[in-house]
């Protein structure tokens, strides 16, 4: 009998331990209060069925997740769900809804929740179409734990300088959580706009539509992007000692088509504001490795409309010595804007239209103007996300004042690393009509690359 | 009518083509083997002659690149291409073919040209990646140096210039060998010297040259015909009435090998090589070594050895010993060794010159010759003081190159692009020239006196390109200008091209030569060559 009281109790101890292990297991969901966007995204997905956003909000309630979005909404003293919530503006539009061009007049809020480009690309009056708008109720994003960190820091360390406009005390994280001005929240997209240490577009594809929605060339390369400061997850961290005195350095190598096979470049940001960038290419034409003009941010990548002062969200220093400007928060605006996530974007090639999951979020709206009139534009407006401090929709306006070019951002979202990428980009060239839709499948923070992937050794090997 | 089919074989070829076919990858060994290429068609039109323009090229080419990762540190790559011109085939017997380009039969093919069919592999290599090494091995092109249209450093890789001269696009008339190169990159760096690495070149013996060939036949014989862009028939006055060149063939073989050297670095913000080569020159120098005395029938009567003393032309003047015969003379043409170091440098100055958002970047490359041959006139400037045994000289030659590349706003004309503006200016200057250094076979113009294509002590050429794009770059015009100081000579080389869509690359142009057409000095020996073309590709 003995062995029979014994098992009961080792049976007993077992279930001990398990009811421990399981407990454990997900104190970390039940210790804290569901936030209550996460709430929401039940509710919403409850209702809707969407499996497909389920998986990705079911990444939004791990540990991690919960953890770094905690740590960034204390420190920005409030989240992206929350400066929605109780919104009065167009309140016909809610999650679930599906917007296109047919149904666009039946919710006449869309204008409120759209910047007019957009809208008119929804509408189909304007170039560069937009398929499909279906809304979702808003997520909140966050940067990780180091990234906070520094954040926090930059409080009592970063600084502009007066006189030259440039950026002091600045090692990592947003330099201003909390920004003054419109110089403040253009830092912050200049320091942070890509928002993660290092990524690989194995490939990007560039789409190039003709001015009647036609598509009439594709253009497929690979890019390598790698930051050499405010690194919060690949090390080295925070800066790459051995390279100081570098920003950035990117690196695109083009495999079609034919006659843009092996066009590879390579270009150098310096951290010093005076010193322009460095840019050596490959032209497999003279089968040479050429110095090109690294301060000509202004050309357009070959064929397409994306110019490097954009591809960059603002390439070009912020120095008011260099290129001295006028910086505005002209207002705050809600909007509809592309769910940060993790899922690739559903562009119908032929038209280059895109379908996608939008959320209600605020923005800052920054207008910059450049008083220099060699720039190529005269006005930028910004749309930064008060959360993100990142830009999604981007209005650039010629010396004439007149609409130029518009850059749309559908970015993706890693919850493990805290950091974004890209999903989606387009540049549209209003004046010209002709734009150029992206698709561009980021690897956040890709460790399997390093600083030899932008030496002339990485461009020899990749020389055809 | 079976001729003229032929203009539409290769159109109707790329018109069947699948409008969608982008490079493909097949599997090979379970690797994917990526393919991509072009075929092409382009047809000139000589229009130097304005009273009759005249078809004078039809081009067919055919370029398949092939290329497959076989580990992490091994890829392999080939080029196979072929190329052919059909105009003779069609219109040899057209009136202007028998007016302009008499004596002229077919053109070959790439294949026939060379009679073996391993032209057909332009490039082939194997890339190994083995630590701090990168090795490539196999048939391959490797350029040197930083002037464009005109090459000083680029001494590895002879032409192919029989098909329009240096027209044709760069990599079309590399004349690839089987070579090793070895770059040795030492992981060495510090805040002012970086990207430093150490290439090596060693060719076991495959020695190639230059190509060329005579446009038509004539007195002299020797070079393959290439058609119209082949080399003039040079004058070569009474009583010469043959003239035999027999062009070295080296053989492949360890004696012959090349061998280069190249060190590369970024010290601040300059990007210096410096080089040192030794191989054989890409063209000939001439090497007279007989004469044979004909009688009036063609037959050998008596034959002059090479010797102090030439053939003297009032030998054969009425009343002298020799009226009423003829000479074939009888000439080699010989690949000298050439050993030279030089150095390159470019730099981006935007720290001195910024203007509009863009910078210029200084592009400079020099090079020391060592013991060059030339051919000299002798001493004697009569009559063929280039058959005497002082035919060939060696002389040291230093060339230089000072260019800028300047992307330039210039929005009246395009407010979307810059314009790409690439000015250079050459120097060639033979070091202790205290002899007439000629370029044989040209020494006589055509009314029989001597007039030789001269190389003198300094020879100053000028470039310029300029291109941009319009319309998102689907219209690419460019333009290529040059200058030979010395002769006054200059050619021109204008072209527009269409990237519409991702297949057909269509392209039209126009080649145009000014220069001393009496002895065919420099381009001089093009001024007759003239052309507007047309070319439609199909990539894929």
């Amino acid at each position: 009998m003995d062995w029979i009281i014994s098992s009961k109790e080792k049976f007993f101890e077992v279930f001990l331990v398990l009811l421990l292990v399981g407990t454990i297991l997900v104190s970390p969901i039940n210790a804290q209060e569901l936030p209550q966007w996460l709430k929401a995204q039940r509710d919403y997905i409850k209702q809707s069925g969407d499996t497909q956003f389920e998986s990705f909000i079911k990444k939004m309630e791990t540990p991690v997740a919960l953890k770094y979005g905690r740590l960034w909404k204390e420190l920005l003293g409030y989240d992206a769900y929350e400066l929605v919530v109780d919104s009065k503006i167009a309140t016909d539009i809610k999650p679930g809804v599906v917007i296109n061009s047919k149904n666009l007049k039946d919710f006449p809020g869309a204008k409120q929740l759209l910047p007019e480009s957009l809208y008119r690309c929804v509408s189909g009056e304007d170039y560069l179409p937009i398929a499909e708008i279906k809304v979702v109720p808003t997520v909140c994003y966050y940067w990780n734990d180091n990234h906070t960190e520094w954040s926090k820091k930059n409080k009592a360390t970063c600084s502009i300088d007066p006189q030259t406009g440039e950026l002091k005390g600045w090692i990592a994280g947003t330099p201003f959580v909390h920004p003054k001005n419109g110089e403040e929240l253009i830092h912050n997209i200049d320091r942070f706009q890509k928002g993660l240490d290092q990524f690989s577009f194995a490939p990007i594809r560039y789409f190039l539509y003709d001015r009647s929605w036609k598509l009439e060339r594709t253009q497929t390369f690979h890019g390598y992007w790698r930051n050499y400061w405010g690194r919060t997850v690949v090390p080295p961290m925070p800066v790459d000692e051995k390279n100081k005195d570098i920003f950035e350095k990117g690196a695109v190598i083009y495999f079609a088509p034919f006659d843009l096979k092996g066009w590879t470049a390579i270009r150098t940001r310096y951290k010093d504001p005076t010193r322009e960038d460095d840019l050596i290419a490959y032209i497999p034409g003279l089968r040479r490795i050429r110095r090109l003009s690294g301060a000509n941010v202004f050309d357009p990548l070959p064929g397409s409309d994306v110019i490097w002062e954009d591809w960059g969200g603002n390439w070009l220093k912020l120095s008011n010595i260099i290129w001295p400007r006028d910086f505005k928060i002209v207002g705050e605006e809600e909007m509809l804007s592309p769910v940060v996530w993790d899922q690739p974007a559903e562009i119908n090639i032929e038209t280059g239209a895109v379908k996608d999951r939008f959320e209600r979020r605020k923005f800052w709206v920054v207008e910059l103007k450049n008083k220099n009139p060699k720039h190529i534009y005269g006005k930028s407006v910004y749309r930064i996300d008060k959360e993100r401090f990142q830009d999604i929709y981007d209005e650039y306006y010629d010396q004439k004042g007149r609409l130029y070019r518009t850059w749309h951002n559908g970015m993706g979202f890693d919850y493990e690393k805290g950091h974004s990428g890209w999903r989606w980009s387009n540049e549209c060239d209003k004046i010209n009509k002709h734009y150029t839709q992206i698709e561009n499948v980021t690897n956040i923070d890709d460790p399997s690359f390093d600083d030899t992937y932008f030496d002339l050794r990485f461009l020899n090997q990749m020389a055809r | 009518m079976k001729k003229k089919l032929l203009y539409f074989l290769s159109l109707l070829v790329m018109l069947c083509l699948p409008q969608k076919v982008m490079s493909f990858d097949i599997k090979v060994l379970s690797k994917n083997l990526n393919v991509n290429g072009y075929i092409s068609q382009s047809l000139g039109i000589c229009f130097a002659q304005p009273e009759d323009w005249h078809p004078v090229s039809n081009y067919t080419q055919i370029r398949l690149e092939a290329g497959m990762s076989l580990t992490d540190h091994t890829n392999i790559y080939g080029i196979f291409e072929f190329t052919a011109d059909s105009i003779y085939n069609m219109r040899n017997d057209s009136g202007e073919f028998k007016k302009y380009m008499p004596g002229r039969k077919y053109m070959q093919t790439s294949v026939e040209q060379y009679d073996q069919w391993g032209e057909l592999v332009k490039e082939f290599y194997v890339d190994i990646a083995a630590g701090k090494v990168d090795f490539r091995l196999g048939k391959q092109s490797i350029i040197w140096g930083e002037s464009d249209g005109i090459r000083l450093l680029d001494q590895i890789n002879p032409l192919d210039i029989r098909r329009e001269f240096v027209m044709w696009d760069f990599e079309n008339i590399l004349v690839p060998k089987w070579m090793v190169k070895a770059e040795y990159y030492p992981g060495f760096e510090n805040k002012s010297l970086k990207d430093l690495s150490l290439e090596m070149v060693w060719n076991p013996g495959d020695i190639q040259e230059s190509r060329i060939g005579f446009a038509s036949q004539g007195t002299l014989r020797g070079l393959p015909y290439a058609g119209p862009w082949g080399y003039p028939q040079a004058f070569i006055p009474k009583p010469i009435v043959d003239g035999v060149l027999s062009v070295e063939k080296k053989s492949t073989s360890i004696d012959n090998s090349e061998f280069g050297c190249r060190l590369k670095g970024s010290i601040g913000k300059t990007y210096l090589t410096l080089n040192y080569f030794q191989g054989f020159s890409h063209d000939f120098v001439c090497k007279y070594t007989k004469s044979d005395i004909l009688d009036p029938m063609g037959n050998t009567l008596m034959t002059i050895p090479v010797g102090p003393v030439a053939p003297d032309f009032s030998l054969f003047a009425p009343g002298g010993p020799f009226e009423g015969l003829s000479v074939r003379a009888h000439l080699d043409g010989i690949y000298r060794r050439v050993r030279f170091v030089g150095f390159s440098i470019n730099r981006d100055l935007s720290d001195f010159i910024l203007w509009q958002q863009t910078s210029p970047v200084l592009r400079v490359e020099a090079l020391y010759s060592f013991a060059q041959s030339f051919n000299t006139g002798g001493d004697r400037l009569t009559d063929l003081a280039w058959v005497t045994t002082k035919g060939i000289v060696k002389k040291d030659q230093l060339r230089f190159m000072v260019g800028f590349d300047w992307q330039v706003w210039c929005r009246f004309l395009n407010d979307h692009k810059t314009f790409f503006i690439s000015p250079q200016f050459l120097q060639f200057r033979v070091i202790d020239h205290d002899t007439e250094l000629v370029q044989l076979p040209y020494y006589f113009n055509k009314y029989g006196q001597i007039d030789p294509w001269k190389i003198p002590e300094v020879q100053n050429y000028f470039t310029i390109l300029v291109n941009t794009g319009y319309d998102n770059d689907r219209i690419l015009p460019e333009a290529l200008w040059c200058h030979d100081f010395y002769n006054n000579a200059q050619f021109i080389k204008a072209r527009v091209s269409f990237s519409y869509g991702d297949h057909w690359r269509p392209e039209i142009g126009v080649h145009y030569f000014t220069g001393d057409t009496e002895t065919y000095k420099s381009f001089g020996a093009y001024d007759d060559r003239d052309q507007i073309y047309i070319k439609i590709k199909y990539q894929f």
